[in-house]
């Protein structure tokens, strides 16, 4: 408990400071890596301070499990440097992974193996004491599941152990692999409790994940990998702002003239403008709904509205709009 | 239904044909298994038998002419091509020739006592070793030959103490192979292998952590096997547990090291299998566990006789069955150990974490 406590004023302390002033955890300079003339991650680079919330979001391909391998010093970089804490894998490889925690998308542990057992002996890779593995199961809130086999727990189940592995050492810094995926709405929300109080405790944490939803609930900055770069970087609020308008209106179409198209597309004050010529549906992005409907009504006929909504800016329509593609697609 | 069939016979068809790691381990390579031991080895060779024989050769003309007959003449000159059978004589002292049969180098052998009487010493239960004794007889009968047959039923002399020290040095190849080298290549598979490595923990430590458990699991299974065969069948351990002990340490950094180097690559344990299939066989059929591997070409018997299995279970052999000198145990000892080591230090470099 004491500990806990002074953790959480530490945290207090770090959230107080300004963003620059805070102790570097991650710097990556310059960094590539390619498999076969293909360019995983090219020429990136990425700054994480402490107590921040980093999440990293991509479509499939984009770089982002070649990204965190590499930081998790699994894979070497072609070119560029890694830098936890300004330590390097070359010297201070041990050093790195004590003050590292991370669980990748998937891991299987032996099948007749305890919840409690598999906890015990990743205590003993890092050097804790098997109180902290106690300590552990009631933060992942597997205490009653401490004599199972790990075959017999469900996949957030699964997942709650694979994170309490993660922290079993306090790391500083929390690396996750869409730590989420697979998982249905009320295990997802489960897992996100613990990594928010572990955010309150002051941890630094990267993720990655392909549910905006997750990205907004968990980490005050994001990151948009595509194509092995990084597209954009800030807080949910910097993104929204400099990237895009501030509405969105979807709509849908009973018929659709060639004409008809051609005025929609020509209309002022839409940023981005996107419909579906076979189904009649469509998507604007405008700076002020109220503004471009009397205008919209008229280019698309009343009558032949079948459906209409106004609903802000999220994250999801952002990258859409950044990759063409969908984040989860 | 039949479409639906088709498909399904279709994707298991393309699934097996388009791994070529899977192809070239459980096709390629017991095809090529099968060329090496049933034709460039058997084809054009005989199978010899060798038989020992104890006493004064001028007491019993008759035996001797049939010695110098089979020698020479009819039967390891054999003028039918099926005829594969050759026996072959040495002439030796009793105790060297109860030696030679604990070992298996004979299947029987023949003692002629001073009335002229012919005495056969064999394990009836040994079915070559019956088969040579029926075909010998059958023989000497036509000499009006008087003979006996004395059952060898002494300790240390049976089939069954032929048997066990062979199955126990077999039971550690197989738990090595399958316990060490598969799992690795399923920790391998299951990323667990790569979440252990991304700890402090040293790789060292997680290699020898399998090698140790190993260890212990085979212990009980030697110890299992052991006693079974001497509450059941009277074996005993003749030779001293020191010997034992090295012998069984020694057989255990051989195949743990074997399994080291086949776990080295594999990505998943389809191909582990293969691997560990396409090398533990050989092995098997070589070590002269089952039968005597001086069954195989005299060419190549050297060869067999120092392959890892074959080695430990003539060793295992030689302290259950006839207490052997510290000098015929520490040469196998040396070599399995060396086995080990090498193929352990060559996975090293190739080893894939993850």
């Amino acid at each position: 408990m004491k500990l806990s406590v002074r953790c959480r004023n530490y945290a207090r302390q770090v959230a107080d400071l300004p963003r620059a002033g805070r102790q570097t955890v991650l710097a990556i300079r310059n960094v590539r890596k390619s498999f076969g003339g293909v360019h995983a991650v090219n020429d990136l680079s990425l700054e994480v301070k402490e107590g921040e919330a980093v999440a990293l979001l991509g479509p499939n391909g984009a770089g982002k499990t070649t990204l965190l391998e590499m930081i998790e010093g699994l894979q070497a970089p072609d070119a560029g440097s890694i830098e936890i804490y300004g330590l390097n894998y070359a010297q201070h490889e041990r050093e790195i992974r004590q003050i590292m925690g991370l669980a990748f998308q998937e891991t299987r542990f032996p099948e007749k193996i305890r919840v409690s057992e598999a906890l015990r002996l990743f205590a003993a890779f890092y050097g804790v004491s098997s109180a902290r593995a106690a300590e552990i199961l009631e933060l992942i809130s597997l205490t009653d599941k401490r004599n199972a086999y790990v075959n017999t727990l469900s996949g957030g189940q699964r997942q709650r152990l694979a994170l309490g592995i993660a922290i079993i050492q306090k790391p500083k810094l929390l690396l996750l692999d869409e730590p989420t995926t697979g998982l249905d709405p009320h295990a997802r929300r489960e897992l996100w409790k613990i990594l928010s109080d572990l955010r309150r405790a002051g941890m630094t944490l990267l993720l990655t994940t392909h549910y905006m939803e997750e990205a907004e609930e968990l980490c005050e900055r994001i990151v948009i990998q595509f194509r092995g770069k990084i597209l954009a970087d800030g807080t949910l609020e910097d993104l929204l702002q400099a990237h895009a308008s501030h509405e969105i209106i979807e709509f849908r179409l009973k018929k659709l003239q060639p004409r008809q198209l051609a005025q929609l597309r020509r209309m002022k004050k839409v940023s981005y403008f996107n419909i579906d010529e076979q189904t009649g549906s469509g998507v604007m992005h405008v700076d002020d709904a109220a503004t471009v409907l009397p205008d919209f009504m008229r280019r698309a006929g009343r009558h032949n509205l079948e459906s209409f909504a106004a609903r802000p800016l999220t994250l999801d329509d952002l990258f859409i709009k950044m990759t063409g593609r969908h984040l989860d697609g | 239904m039949v479409s639906a069939l088709r498909q399904l016979y279709l994707m298991h068809l393309r699934e097996f044909f388009r791994d070529w790691e899977i192809i070239l381990w459980s096709v390629i390579l017991p095809v090529a298994m099968s060329w090496v031991l049933g034709v460039a080895f058997v084809q054009k060779t005989v199978t010899t038998r060798q038989i020992a024989v104890v006493g004064d050769l001028r007491k019993s003309s008759e035996l001797r002419e049939v010695i110098n007959e089979i020698e020479n003449r009819n039967i390891s000159r054999p003028n039918k091509s099926n005829d594969h059978s050759v026996f072959r004589f040495v002439f030796t002292d009793q105790q060297n020739a109860l030696r030679l049969l604990r070992k298996g180098k004979v299947v029987l052998f023949i003692e002629l006592s001073g009335e002229g009487v012919v005495r056969f010493h064999l394990d009836p239960a040994n079915e070559t070793s019956y088969l040579s004794y029926l075909i010998l007889a059958r023989r000497l009968s036509q000499e009006k030959v008087e003979m006996q047959l004395s059952p060898v039923t002494t300790h240390g002399s049976r089939y069954i103490d032929f048997l066990i020290p062979g199955l126990i040095a077999l039971g550690i190849m197989n738990s090595c192979l399958w316990g060490i080298g598969y799992v690795l290549i399923e920790y391998r598979m299951k990323k667990l292998m790569r979440r252990m490595i991304a700890t402090p923990v040293s790789r060292a430590a997680i290699l020898a952590s399998f090698f140790l458990s190993r260890m212990t699991i085979n212990f009980v299974e030697a110890m299992l096997l052991f006693l079974f065969g001497y509450l059941y069948f009277g074996f005993q351990l003749q030779g001293d547990i020191g010997s034992v002990l090295l012998l069984f340490i020694s057989g255990n950094i051989a195949f743990a090291g074997l399994a080291f180097l086949l776990a080295s690559r594999a990505e998943n344990t389809r191909t582990g299998n293969g691997i560990i299939n396409v090398f533990s066989i050989p092995l098997m059929l070589a070590s002269g566990i089952f039968f005597s591997y001086t069954n195989f070409p005299e060419a190549i018997q050297p060869l067999l006789q120092y392959s890892p299995l074959a080695l430990l279970a003539d060793a295992f052999r030689t302290v259950f069955n006839a207490s052997g000198e510290w000098h015929e145990i520490l040469l196998p000892a040396a070599i399995l150990n060396a086995f080990g080591v090498f193929c352990f230090s060559i996975s090293l470099r190739i080893f894939r974490w993850h």
